[in-house]
Protein backbone atom coordinates (compact mmCIF):
# COMPACT_ATOMS: atom_id res chain seq x y z
CA UNK A 1 0.00 0.00 0.00
CA UNK A 2 1.24 3.59 -1.04
CA UNK A 3 1.81 6.25 1.32
CA UNK A 4 1.54 9.99 0.82
CA UNK A 5 1.92 13.26 3.08
CA UNK A 6 0.31 16.41 1.66
CA UNK A 7 0.05 19.06 3.76
CA UNK A 8 -3.57 19.81 2.10
CA UNK A 9 -5.16 16.62 1.02
CA UNK A 10 -8.42 17.82 -1.26
CA UNK A 11 -11.74 15.28 -1.56
CA UNK A 12 -13.01 16.26 -4.77
CA UNK A 13 -12.14 17.84 -7.88
CA UNK A 14 -15.33 19.97 -8.75
CA UNK A 15 -15.43 23.94 -8.78
CA UNK A 16 -15.29 23.84 -4.64
CA UNK A 17 -11.97 21.28 -5.00
CA UNK A 18 -10.42 22.72 -7.94
CA UNK A 19 -10.43 26.70 -5.93
CA UNK A 20 -9.60 25.13 -2.50
CA UNK A 21 -6.60 23.69 -4.35
CA UNK A 22 -5.42 26.48 -6.08
CA UNK A 23 -5.56 29.05 -3.09
CA UNK A 24 -3.91 26.13 -0.78
CA UNK A 25 -1.11 26.11 -3.03
CA UNK A 26 -0.77 30.17 -2.95
CA UNK A 27 -0.42 29.36 0.61
CA UNK A 28 2.75 27.19 -0.07
CA UNK A 29 1.41 24.03 1.31
CA UNK A 30 1.80 20.74 -1.06
CA UNK A 31 -1.47 19.77 -2.11
CA UNK A 32 -3.30 16.78 -3.59
CA UNK A 33 -6.62 16.80 -5.60
CA UNK A 34 -8.46 13.35 -4.87
CA UNK A 35 -11.38 12.84 -7.66
CA UNK A 36 -13.18 9.60 -8.23
CA UNK A 37 -14.04 10.82 -12.00
CA UNK A 38 -11.50 10.33 -15.11
CA UNK A 39 -10.94 14.05 -15.34
CA UNK A 40 -11.34 16.80 -12.95
CA UNK A 41 -14.54 20.00 -13.26
CA UNK A 42 -16.91 17.39 -11.22
CA UNK A 43 -20.85 18.73 -12.70
CA UNK A 44 -19.47 21.35 -14.69
CA UNK A 45 -18.99 18.75 -17.44
CA UNK A 46 -22.19 18.16 -18.04
CA UNK A 47 -23.68 21.83 -17.35
CA UNK A 48 -23.12 22.90 -20.63
CA UNK A 49 -25.30 26.03 -20.23
CA UNK A 50 -23.98 29.48 -19.79
CA UNK A 51 -24.52 31.89 -16.50
CA UNK A 52 -21.32 30.97 -15.43
CA UNK A 53 -18.62 32.81 -13.90
CA UNK A 54 -20.31 36.62 -13.97
CA UNK A 55 -18.82 37.33 -10.61
CA UNK A 56 -15.45 35.42 -10.48
CA UNK A 57 -14.52 36.63 -14.20
CA UNK A 58 -17.14 39.37 -15.06
CA UNK A 59 -18.25 37.53 -17.94
CA UNK A 60 -20.75 34.59 -18.53
CA UNK A 61 -19.34 31.17 -19.27
CA UNK A 62 -20.38 27.63 -19.79
CA UNK A 63 -19.73 24.98 -17.37
CA UNK A 64 -16.80 23.23 -19.20
CA UNK A 65 -15.41 26.83 -19.87
CA UNK A 66 -15.59 28.34 -16.29
CA UNK A 67 -13.93 24.40 -15.05
CA UNK A 68 -10.90 24.94 -17.56
CA UNK A 69 -9.77 28.01 -16.81
CA UNK A 70 -9.61 26.20 -12.86
CA UNK A 71 -8.29 23.13 -14.44
CA UNK A 72 -5.73 24.83 -16.98
CA UNK A 73 -4.08 26.81 -13.59
CA UNK A 74 -4.04 23.05 -11.49
CA UNK A 75 -2.58 21.97 -14.47
CA UNK A 76 0.16 25.23 -14.42
CA UNK A 77 0.77 24.41 -10.24
CA UNK A 78 2.71 21.77 -8.23
CA UNK A 79 -0.29 20.65 -7.74
CA UNK A 80 -0.74 16.48 -7.50
CA UNK A 81 -3.92 15.01 -9.01
CA UNK A 82 -5.36 11.52 -8.22
CA UNK A 83 -8.10 10.93 -10.74
CA UNK A 84 -10.26 7.33 -10.86
CA UNK A 85 -9.38 7.45 -7.25
CA UNK A 86 -12.34 7.35 -4.98
CA UNK A 87 -11.78 8.24 -1.10
CA UNK A 88 -13.68 5.58 1.20
CA UNK A 89 -12.44 6.62 4.58
CA UNK A 90 -11.19 9.63 6.34
CA UNK A 91 -10.09 9.13 10.03
CA UNK A 92 -10.66 11.86 12.72
CA UNK A 93 -7.03 12.24 12.35
CA UNK A 94 -6.85 12.88 8.71
CA UNK A 95 -5.89 9.59 7.41
CA UNK A 96 -7.26 9.34 3.98
CA UNK A 97 -7.74 6.19 2.40
CA UNK A 98 -8.63 5.78 -1.51
CA UNK A 99 -9.08 3.48 -3.68
CA UNK A 100 -7.59 3.05 -7.76
CA UNK A 101 -6.73 1.23 -10.28
CA UNK A 102 -3.37 0.27 -8.66
CA UNK A 103 -5.30 -0.50 -5.43
CA UNK A 104 -5.10 1.03 -2.21
CA UNK A 105 -3.97 4.70 -1.55
CA UNK A 106 -3.10 5.92 1.98
CA UNK A 107 -2.72 9.74 2.37
CA UNK A 108 -1.84 11.80 5.58
CA UNK A 109 -2.73 14.48 5.67
CA UNK A 110 -1.83 18.32 7.69
CA UNK A 111 -5.89 19.81 6.39
CA UNK A 112 -8.49 17.80 4.79
CA UNK A 113 -10.36 19.80 2.59
CA UNK A 114 -13.98 17.86 1.93
CA UNK A 115 -14.83 19.14 -1.41
CA UNK A 116 -17.71 15.95 -2.65
CA UNK A 117 -20.49 18.75 -3.39
CA UNK A 118 -23.62 17.12 -3.68
CA UNK A 119 -26.24 14.86 -5.11
CA UNK A 120 -30.20 14.67 -6.31
CA UNK A 121 -33.22 13.63 -4.51
CA UNK A 122 -34.59 10.44 -6.51
CA UNK A 123 -38.17 9.36 -6.30
CA UNK A 124 -37.48 7.14 -3.54
CA UNK A 125 -36.69 10.21 -1.68
CA UNK A 126 -40.46 11.39 -2.44
CA UNK A 127 -42.09 8.55 -2.71
CA UNK A 128 -44.11 8.87 -5.99
CA UNK A 129 -46.62 5.69 -5.83
CA UNK A 130 -47.68 3.76 -8.92
CA UNK A 131 -45.26 1.80 -11.32
CA UNK A 132 -42.39 0.84 -11.41
CA UNK A 133 -41.31 0.84 -15.41
CA UNK A 134 -38.26 2.64 -17.07
CA UNK A 135 -38.72 6.09 -17.79
CA UNK A 136 -38.02 8.07 -14.90
CA UNK A 137 -34.88 10.09 -14.25
CA UNK A 138 -33.22 12.83 -12.11
CA UNK A 139 -32.76 15.66 -14.25
CA UNK A 140 -29.18 15.73 -13.57
CA UNK A 141 -28.64 11.98 -15.07
CA UNK A 142 -30.97 12.73 -17.95
CA UNK A 143 -28.29 15.94 -18.44
CA UNK A 144 -25.59 13.22 -18.02
CA UNK A 145 -26.62 11.32 -20.92
CA UNK A 146 -27.66 14.25 -23.54
CA UNK A 147 -24.54 16.02 -22.94
CA UNK A 148 -22.06 13.57 -22.27
CA UNK A 149 -22.66 10.04 -23.23
CA UNK A 150 -24.93 10.99 -26.30
CA UNK A 151 -28.05 8.92 -25.34
CA UNK A 152 -32.04 10.45 -25.72
CA UNK A 153 -33.84 9.58 -22.32
CA UNK A 154 -37.41 9.16 -24.28
CA UNK A 155 -39.56 11.55 -26.53
CA UNK A 156 -41.98 12.94 -24.42
CA UNK A 157 -41.12 14.09 -21.26
CA UNK A 158 -42.84 15.44 -17.78
CA UNK A 159 -41.02 17.41 -15.42
CA UNK A 160 -41.34 17.12 -11.52
CA UNK A 161 -39.80 20.25 -9.76
CA UNK A 162 -38.75 23.33 -10.78
CA UNK A 163 -35.43 23.35 -9.29
CA UNK A 164 -32.75 24.89 -11.96
CA UNK A 165 -31.45 21.81 -13.29
CA UNK A 166 -35.32 20.89 -14.40
CA UNK A 167 -35.21 24.66 -16.13
CA UNK A 168 -32.47 23.86 -17.49
CA UNK A 169 -33.01 20.55 -18.96
CA UNK A 170 -36.57 21.82 -20.27
CA UNK A 171 -34.71 23.73 -22.80
CA UNK A 172 -32.63 20.96 -23.54
CA UNK A 173 -34.96 18.74 -24.16
CA UNK A 174 -36.46 20.76 -26.20
CA UNK A 175 -33.54 22.11 -28.22
CA UNK A 176 -32.88 18.41 -29.08
CA UNK A 177 -36.49 17.68 -30.10
CA UNK A 178 -37.73 15.46 -27.26
CA UNK A 179 -41.05 17.30 -26.17
CA UNK A 180 -41.74 18.92 -22.46
CA UNK A 181 -45.26 18.55 -22.02
CA UNK A 182 -44.53 20.72 -18.81
CA UNK A 183 -43.13 21.35 -15.18
CA UNK A 184 -45.17 20.92 -12.35
CA UNK A 185 -43.85 22.58 -8.94
CA UNK A 186 -45.75 21.15 -5.69
CA UNK A 187 -44.66 24.78 -3.83
CA UNK A 188 -47.02 27.78 -5.14
CA UNK A 189 -43.37 29.30 -6.32
CA UNK A 190 -40.61 28.12 -8.24
CA UNK A 191 -37.50 26.90 -6.83
CA UNK A 192 -35.16 27.65 -9.75
CA UNK A 193 -33.81 31.27 -10.83
CA UNK A 194 -36.06 33.94 -12.11
CA UNK A 195 -33.45 33.86 -15.05
CA UNK A 196 -34.41 30.18 -15.77
CA UNK A 197 -37.41 30.14 -16.02
CA UNK A 198 -37.91 32.89 -18.35
CA UNK A 199 -34.71 31.71 -20.87
CA UNK A 200 -35.75 27.81 -20.09
CA UNK A 201 -39.19 27.86 -19.92
CA UNK A 202 -41.00 31.37 -21.27
CA UNK A 203 -38.82 31.32 -24.35
CA UNK A 204 -39.85 28.31 -25.61
CA UNK A 205 -43.51 28.32 -24.28
CA UNK A 206 -43.01 25.66 -21.90
CA UNK A 207 -45.80 25.99 -19.31
CA UNK A 208 -45.11 25.72 -15.46
CA UNK A 209 -47.70 24.69 -13.32
CA UNK A 210 -47.59 25.90 -9.53
CA UNK A 211 -48.75 24.16 -6.46
CA UNK A 212 -49.35 20.68 -8.59
CA UNK A 213 -47.85 17.24 -8.13
CA UNK A 214 -47.32 13.82 -9.75
CA UNK A 215 -49.50 11.69 -7.67
CA UNK A 216 -49.09 8.33 -9.93
CA UNK A 217 -46.11 7.41 -12.61
CA UNK A 218 -48.28 4.44 -14.91
CA UNK A 219 -46.22 1.79 -17.01
CA UNK A 220 -45.13 -1.52 -16.20
CA UNK A 221 -42.16 -1.68 -18.69
CA UNK A 222 -41.93 1.57 -20.05
CA UNK A 223 -43.82 4.92 -18.80
CA UNK A 224 -46.51 5.35 -20.42
CA UNK A 225 -48.39 8.36 -18.36
CA UNK A 226 -48.61 10.08 -14.92
CA UNK A 227 -50.74 11.46 -13.18
CA UNK A 228 -50.94 14.90 -11.89
CA UNK A 229 -53.28 16.82 -9.48
CA UNK A 230 -52.84 20.42 -7.71
CA UNK A 231 -52.53 20.26 -4.04
CA UNK A 232 -53.93 22.56 -0.73
CA UNK A 233 -51.64 24.29 1.11
CA UNK A 234 -50.88 22.01 3.05
CA UNK A 235 -49.15 20.06 -0.27
CA UNK A 236 -51.95 17.88 -0.10
CA UNK A 237 -53.28 16.60 -3.48
CA UNK A 238 -56.77 18.00 -3.80
CA UNK A 239 -59.02 14.67 -5.03
CA UNK A 240 -60.97 15.55 -8.19
CA UNK A 241 -58.60 18.03 -9.73
CA UNK A 242 -56.54 14.97 -10.88
CA UNK A 243 -55.90 14.57 -14.84
CA UNK A 244 -53.87 11.91 -17.18
CA UNK A 245 -50.83 13.23 -19.29
CA UNK A 246 -49.09 10.74 -21.80
CA UNK A 247 -45.80 10.62 -21.50
CA UNK A 248 -42.58 8.51 -22.09
CA UNK A 249 -40.05 10.11 -19.84
CA UNK A 250 -40.29 11.50 -16.27
CA UNK A 251 -37.63 13.90 -15.19
CA UNK A 252 -37.18 15.16 -11.07
CA UNK A 253 -35.66 17.99 -10.22
CA UNK A 254 -36.70 18.19 -6.98
CA UNK A 255 -33.54 19.38 -4.90
CA UNK A 256 -30.02 18.22 -3.80
CA UNK A 257 -28.69 16.67 -1.24
CA UNK A 258 -24.73 17.28 -0.16
CA UNK A 259 -22.81 13.88 0.01
CA UNK A 260 -21.31 13.62 3.53
CA UNK A 261 -21.13 9.87 4.01
CA UNK A 262 -17.28 10.54 4.07
CA UNK A 263 -17.65 13.14 6.72
CA UNK A 264 -19.69 11.34 8.61
CA UNK A 265 -16.82 8.81 9.04
CA UNK A 266 -14.53 11.48 9.86
CA UNK A 267 -16.79 12.30 12.66
CA UNK A 268 -18.01 15.63 11.41
CA UNK A 269 -21.07 16.52 12.90
CA UNK A 270 -23.79 18.01 10.55
CA UNK A 271 -26.00 20.83 10.43
CA UNK A 272 -29.75 19.01 10.16
CA UNK A 273 -31.29 21.77 7.47
CA UNK A 274 -27.87 22.31 5.22
CA UNK A 275 -27.42 18.37 5.82
CA UNK A 276 -23.63 19.60 5.76
CA UNK A 277 -21.23 20.06 7.98
CA UNK A 278 -21.29 22.76 11.01
CA UNK A 279 -18.48 25.14 10.44
CA UNK A 280 -16.70 28.21 11.99
CA UNK A 281 -15.85 31.33 9.85
CA UNK A 282 -12.59 29.70 8.88
CA UNK A 283 -14.83 26.50 7.14
CA UNK A 284 -13.35 24.29 9.68
CA UNK A 285 -15.67 21.63 10.90
CA UNK A 286 -16.18 20.85 14.57
CA UNK A 287 -13.16 18.10 13.79
CA UNK A 288 -9.85 20.25 13.85
CA UNK A 289 -8.23 20.65 10.69
CA UNK A 290 -11.13 19.17 8.20
CA UNK A 291 -12.28 22.08 6.39
CA UNK A 292 -15.62 21.59 3.93
CA UNK A 293 -16.60 24.16 1.23
CA UNK A 294 -18.94 23.96 -1.87
CA UNK A 295 -22.49 22.07 -2.13
CA UNK A 296 -21.38 19.51 0.68
CA UNK A 297 -21.26 22.30 2.91
CA UNK A 298 -24.25 23.88 1.76
CA UNK A 299 -26.02 23.48 -1.71
CA UNK A 300 -25.29 26.81 -3.69
CA UNK A 301 -27.49 28.60 -6.13
CA UNK A 302 -24.05 30.20 -8.21
CA UNK A 303 -21.11 28.14 -8.85
CA UNK A 304 -19.08 31.85 -8.53
CA UNK A 305 -20.05 31.52 -4.32
CA UNK A 306 -18.68 28.22 -4.52
CA UNK A 307 -15.58 29.45 -6.15
CA UNK A 308 -14.78 32.39 -3.28
CA UNK A 309 -16.47 29.67 -0.38
CA UNK A 310 -13.36 27.01 -1.66
CA UNK A 311 -10.77 29.53 -1.82
CA UNK A 312 -11.08 30.34 2.06
CA UNK A 313 -11.35 27.13 2.89
CA UNK A 314 -7.91 26.45 0.85
CA UNK A 315 -5.98 29.09 2.48
CA UNK A 316 -7.66 28.32 5.95
CA UNK A 317 -6.59 24.68 5.67
CA UNK A 318 -3.12 25.83 4.19
CA UNK A 319 -2.61 28.02 7.51
CA UNK A 320 -3.88 25.06 9.55
CA UNK A 321 -1.37 22.31 8.58
CA UNK A 322 1.28 24.87 9.11
CA UNK A 323 0.28 25.23 12.33
CA UNK A 324 -0.27 29.13 11.39
CA UNK A 325 -4.37 29.21 12.19
CA UNK A 326 -5.22 30.77 15.33
CA UNK A 327 -7.50 28.72 17.72
CA UNK A 328 -10.56 30.81 18.20
CA UNK A 329 -9.98 32.30 21.76
CA UNK A 330 -14.53 32.26 22.00
CA UNK A 331 -17.00 31.08 20.22
CA UNK A 332 -19.97 32.01 19.56
CA UNK A 333 -23.17 30.38 17.60
CA UNK A 334 -24.66 31.54 15.04
CA UNK A 335 -28.65 30.77 14.56
CA UNK A 336 -30.76 30.98 12.21
CA UNK A 337 -34.37 32.62 13.16
CA UNK A 338 -37.64 32.79 12.01
CA UNK A 339 -38.13 32.45 8.03
CA UNK A 340 -33.96 32.18 8.13
CA UNK A 341 -33.73 28.12 7.33
CA UNK A 342 -30.10 28.22 8.24
CA UNK A 343 -26.95 29.90 8.28
CA UNK A 344 -23.17 29.06 7.23
CA UNK A 345 -21.30 29.52 9.56
CA UNK A 346 -22.75 28.16 12.41
CA UNK A 347 -19.88 29.36 14.73
CA UNK A 348 -18.30 32.80 14.61
CA UNK A 349 -15.03 34.00 17.09
CA UNK A 350 -16.21 37.37 17.93
CA UNK A 351 -12.74 38.84 18.68
CA UNK A 352 -10.47 38.16 16.43
CA UNK A 353 -10.74 41.15 14.32
CA UNK A 354 -11.61 40.00 11.03
CA UNK A 355 -15.74 40.57 9.15
CA UNK A 356 -17.82 37.59 8.99
CA UNK A 357 -19.23 36.52 5.94
CA UNK A 358 -23.18 34.83 6.90
CA UNK A 359 -24.61 32.95 4.37
CA UNK A 360 -28.67 31.83 4.73
CA UNK A 361 -31.93 31.16 2.55
CA UNK A 362 -35.28 31.62 3.74
CA UNK A 363 -37.66 28.96 3.68
CA UNK A 364 -40.38 30.55 1.90
CA UNK A 365 -40.40 33.84 -0.41
CA UNK A 366 -40.83 37.38 1.55
CA UNK A 367 -41.51 40.23 -1.00
CA UNK A 368 -39.92 43.12 0.50
CA UNK A 369 -37.23 43.20 3.92
CA UNK A 370 -33.83 43.17 5.53
CA UNK A 371 -31.63 41.47 6.92
CA UNK A 372 -30.81 41.54 10.68
CA UNK A 373 -28.24 40.34 12.71
CA UNK A 374 -28.33 40.54 16.69
CA UNK A 375 -26.56 39.33 20.15
CA UNK A 376 -27.93 39.26 23.15
CA UNK A 377 -30.85 41.67 22.33
CA UNK A 378 -28.39 43.96 20.78
CA UNK A 379 -28.34 45.10 16.91
CA UNK A 380 -24.81 44.52 15.13
CA UNK A 381 -26.06 44.31 11.37
CA UNK A 382 -28.70 46.00 9.73
CA UNK A 383 -29.00 45.45 5.80
CA UNK A 384 -29.77 49.44 4.47
CA UNK A 385 -31.89 48.20 1.25
CA UNK A 386 -34.79 46.59 1.46
CA UNK A 387 -35.23 43.91 -1.48
CA UNK A 388 -36.85 40.31 -2.24
CA UNK A 389 -36.21 37.46 -0.22
CA UNK A 390 -36.55 33.93 -2.44
CA UNK A 391 -35.62 30.05 -1.38
CA UNK A 392 -33.99 29.66 -4.71
CA UNK A 393 -31.13 32.60 -4.05
CA UNK A 394 -28.32 32.55 -1.73
CA UNK A 395 -28.54 35.42 0.51
CA UNK A 396 -24.44 36.38 2.09
CA UNK A 397 -23.86 39.58 4.43
CA UNK A 398 -20.84 41.06 5.72
CA UNK A 399 -20.87 41.55 9.75
CA UNK A 400 -18.13 44.04 10.44
CA UNK A 401 -15.40 43.23 13.12
CA UNK A 402 -16.03 46.04 14.94
CA UNK A 403 -19.44 45.29 15.57
CA UNK A 404 -19.01 42.00 16.96
CA UNK A 405 -16.49 43.33 19.51
CA UNK A 406 -17.60 42.64 22.60
CA UNK A 407 -20.45 40.45 21.71
CA UNK A 408 -20.98 37.76 24.59
CA UNK A 409 -24.60 36.11 23.27
CA UNK A 410 -24.74 34.13 20.35
CA UNK A 411 -25.85 35.82 17.13
CA UNK A 412 -29.03 36.00 15.42
CA UNK A 413 -30.31 36.47 12.17
CA UNK A 414 -33.33 36.96 10.80
CA UNK A 415 -35.43 38.89 7.97
CA UNK A 416 -37.44 42.50 8.98
CA UNK A 417 -40.20 42.14 7.16
CA UNK A 418 -40.86 45.80 5.26
CA UNK A 419 -44.59 46.71 4.25
CA UNK B 1 -44.85 55.26 -26.07
CA UNK B 2 -45.93 52.88 -23.55
CA UNK B 3 -44.07 50.71 -20.70
CA UNK B 4 -43.81 47.47 -20.91
CA UNK B 5 -42.85 45.04 -17.94
CA UNK B 6 -39.52 42.82 -18.14
CA UNK B 7 -37.14 40.61 -16.31
CA UNK B 8 -33.77 40.71 -16.47
CA UNK B 9 -31.63 37.52 -17.22
CA UNK B 10 -28.13 38.71 -17.09
CA UNK B 11 -27.29 37.89 -13.65
CA UNK B 12 -28.90 36.37 -10.94
CA UNK B 13 -30.30 39.69 -9.58
CA UNK B 14 -33.19 39.13 -11.96
CA UNK B 15 -34.04 43.01 -11.31
CA UNK B 16 -37.68 43.70 -12.84
CA UNK B 17 -37.55 46.49 -15.24
CA UNK B 18 -40.21 49.00 -16.45
CA UNK B 19 -38.71 49.76 -20.22
CA UNK B 20 -40.64 52.98 -21.82
CA UNK B 21 -40.81 52.08 -25.24
CA UNK B 22 -41.76 53.70 -28.56
CA UNK B 23 -41.86 52.30 -31.44
CA UNK B 24 -37.94 50.27 -31.56
CA UNK B 25 -36.43 52.55 -29.45
CA UNK B 26 -36.48 51.96 -25.45
CA UNK B 27 -36.70 55.61 -24.26
CA UNK B 28 -36.12 54.76 -20.19
CA UNK B 29 -35.84 52.00 -17.98
CA UNK B 30 -36.17 52.02 -14.29
CA UNK B 31 -35.95 48.88 -12.09
CA UNK B 32 -32.41 47.96 -13.45
CA UNK B 33 -29.95 47.57 -10.63
CA UNK B 34 -27.19 48.36 -13.61
CA UNK B 35 -26.31 49.18 -16.67
CA UNK B 36 -26.41 45.75 -17.77
CA UNK B 37 -30.03 46.06 -17.26
CA UNK B 38 -30.33 48.64 -19.86
CA UNK B 39 -29.03 46.64 -23.01
CA UNK B 40 -30.52 43.98 -21.86
CA UNK B 41 -34.08 45.85 -22.21
CA UNK B 42 -32.96 47.47 -25.99
CA UNK B 43 -32.34 43.93 -26.84
CA UNK B 44 -35.02 42.48 -25.42
CA UNK B 45 -37.44 45.17 -27.36
CA UNK B 46 -35.79 45.26 -30.36
CA UNK B 47 -34.41 41.84 -31.09
CA UNK B 48 -34.40 39.13 -27.70
CA UNK B 49 -31.11 37.69 -27.87
CA UNK B 50 -29.60 34.23 -25.90
CA UNK B 51 -26.27 32.59 -25.99
CA UNK B 52 -26.79 28.39 -27.21
CA UNK B 53 -25.07 25.87 -26.31
CA UNK B 54 -25.28 22.05 -27.34
CA UNK B 55 -23.08 19.61 -27.94
CA UNK B 56 -21.39 18.46 -31.14
CA UNK B 57 -20.03 14.98 -32.37
CA UNK B 58 -16.29 14.22 -32.32
CA UNK B 59 -15.67 10.89 -34.06
CA UNK B 60 -12.53 9.56 -32.79
CA UNK B 61 -12.63 6.13 -34.82
CA UNK B 62 -13.81 3.95 -31.70
CA UNK B 63 -16.81 6.07 -29.79
CA UNK B 64 -18.30 9.26 -30.40
CA UNK B 65 -17.24 12.07 -28.36
CA UNK B 66 -19.90 14.94 -27.28
CA UNK B 67 -17.54 18.40 -27.60
CA UNK B 68 -19.68 21.20 -25.56
CA UNK B 69 -19.98 24.18 -28.01
CA UNK B 70 -21.96 27.84 -27.56
CA UNK B 71 -22.51 30.58 -29.67
CA UNK B 72 -19.55 32.99 -29.42
CA UNK B 73 -21.88 35.56 -28.55
CA UNK B 74 -26.10 35.45 -27.85
CA UNK B 75 -27.92 34.74 -31.17
CA UNK B 76 -31.22 36.04 -32.19
CA UNK B 77 -34.42 33.82 -30.33
CA UNK B 78 -35.21 33.70 -33.88
CA UNK B 79 -33.04 31.58 -35.05
CA UNK B 80 -32.23 28.89 -32.38
CA UNK B 81 -33.39 25.89 -34.07
CA UNK B 82 -31.60 26.94 -37.65
CA UNK B 83 -28.89 26.81 -35.27
CA UNK B 84 -29.20 23.62 -33.59
CA UNK B 85 -29.76 22.19 -36.69
CA UNK B 86 -26.22 23.33 -38.30
CA UNK B 87 -24.78 22.35 -35.08
CA UNK B 88 -26.43 18.68 -35.28
CA UNK B 89 -25.66 18.23 -38.96
CA UNK B 90 -21.78 18.83 -38.40
CA UNK B 91 -19.52 16.42 -37.31
CA UNK B 92 -16.01 16.52 -36.06
CA UNK B 93 -12.71 14.15 -36.75
CA UNK B 94 -9.95 16.63 -35.10
CA UNK B 95 -9.36 17.66 -31.68
CA UNK B 96 -10.46 20.77 -30.57
CA UNK B 97 -9.14 23.44 -28.58
CA UNK B 98 -11.60 25.67 -26.38
CA UNK B 99 -12.76 28.74 -28.36
CA UNK B 100 -11.68 27.37 -31.48
CA UNK B 101 -14.56 27.94 -34.08
CA UNK B 102 -16.56 25.14 -35.45
CA UNK B 103 -18.61 26.76 -37.35
CA UNK B 104 -18.15 30.30 -39.07
CA UNK B 105 -21.56 32.45 -39.31
CA UNK B 106 -24.35 30.13 -38.02
CA UNK B 107 -27.71 30.72 -39.54
CA UNK B 108 -26.81 34.05 -41.12
CA UNK B 109 -25.94 35.49 -37.39
CA UNK B 110 -22.32 36.60 -38.22
CA UNK B 111 -22.06 34.84 -35.27
CA UNK B 112 -19.24 31.66 -34.94
CA UNK B 113 -20.42 28.87 -32.94
CA UNK B 114 -17.01 27.50 -31.25
CA UNK B 115 -16.16 24.98 -28.16
CA UNK B 116 -16.09 25.41 -25.07
CA UNK B 117 -13.78 22.50 -23.77
CA UNK B 118 -10.20 21.64 -25.40
CA UNK B 119 -10.82 17.80 -25.98
CA UNK B 120 -7.43 15.75 -27.20
CA UNK B 121 -8.37 12.76 -28.79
Amino acid sequence: MKTYQYDVVVVGGGPAGLAAALSAKKQGASVAILERNGELGGILEQCIHAGFGLHVFKEELTGPEYAERFIDQVADQDIDVFLNTMVLDITPDRHVSAICGEGVLHFEAGAVILAMGCRERTRGAIRIPGDRGAGVFTAGIAQRYINLENMKPGNRAVILGSGDIGLIMARRLTLEGIEVEGVYEIMPYPNGLYRNIINCLDDFGIPLHLSTTITRINGKDRVHSVEVAEVDANRRPIPGTEREIECDTVLLSVGLIPENELSRKAGVPLDPVTKGPVVDENLETKVPGIFACGNVLHVHDVVDYVTAEAQEAGEKAALYAKNALKPAAKQLAVKAEGAVRYTVPGFVDPGDGTDKQIKFRVGAPIESGVTVVSSGGQEIYREKKAHRFLPSNMEIHTVACDALKGCTAPLTVRVEIQE
Amino acid sequence: MKKVKMSCTTCPNSCELLATVDNDQVVAVEGNLCKRGVDFAENEWRCPVRTLTSTMILDTGAKAVLVPVRSAKPIPKAVMQEAMAAIQAKHLHHPVKIGEALIDNVAGTGVAIVAAKTVRM
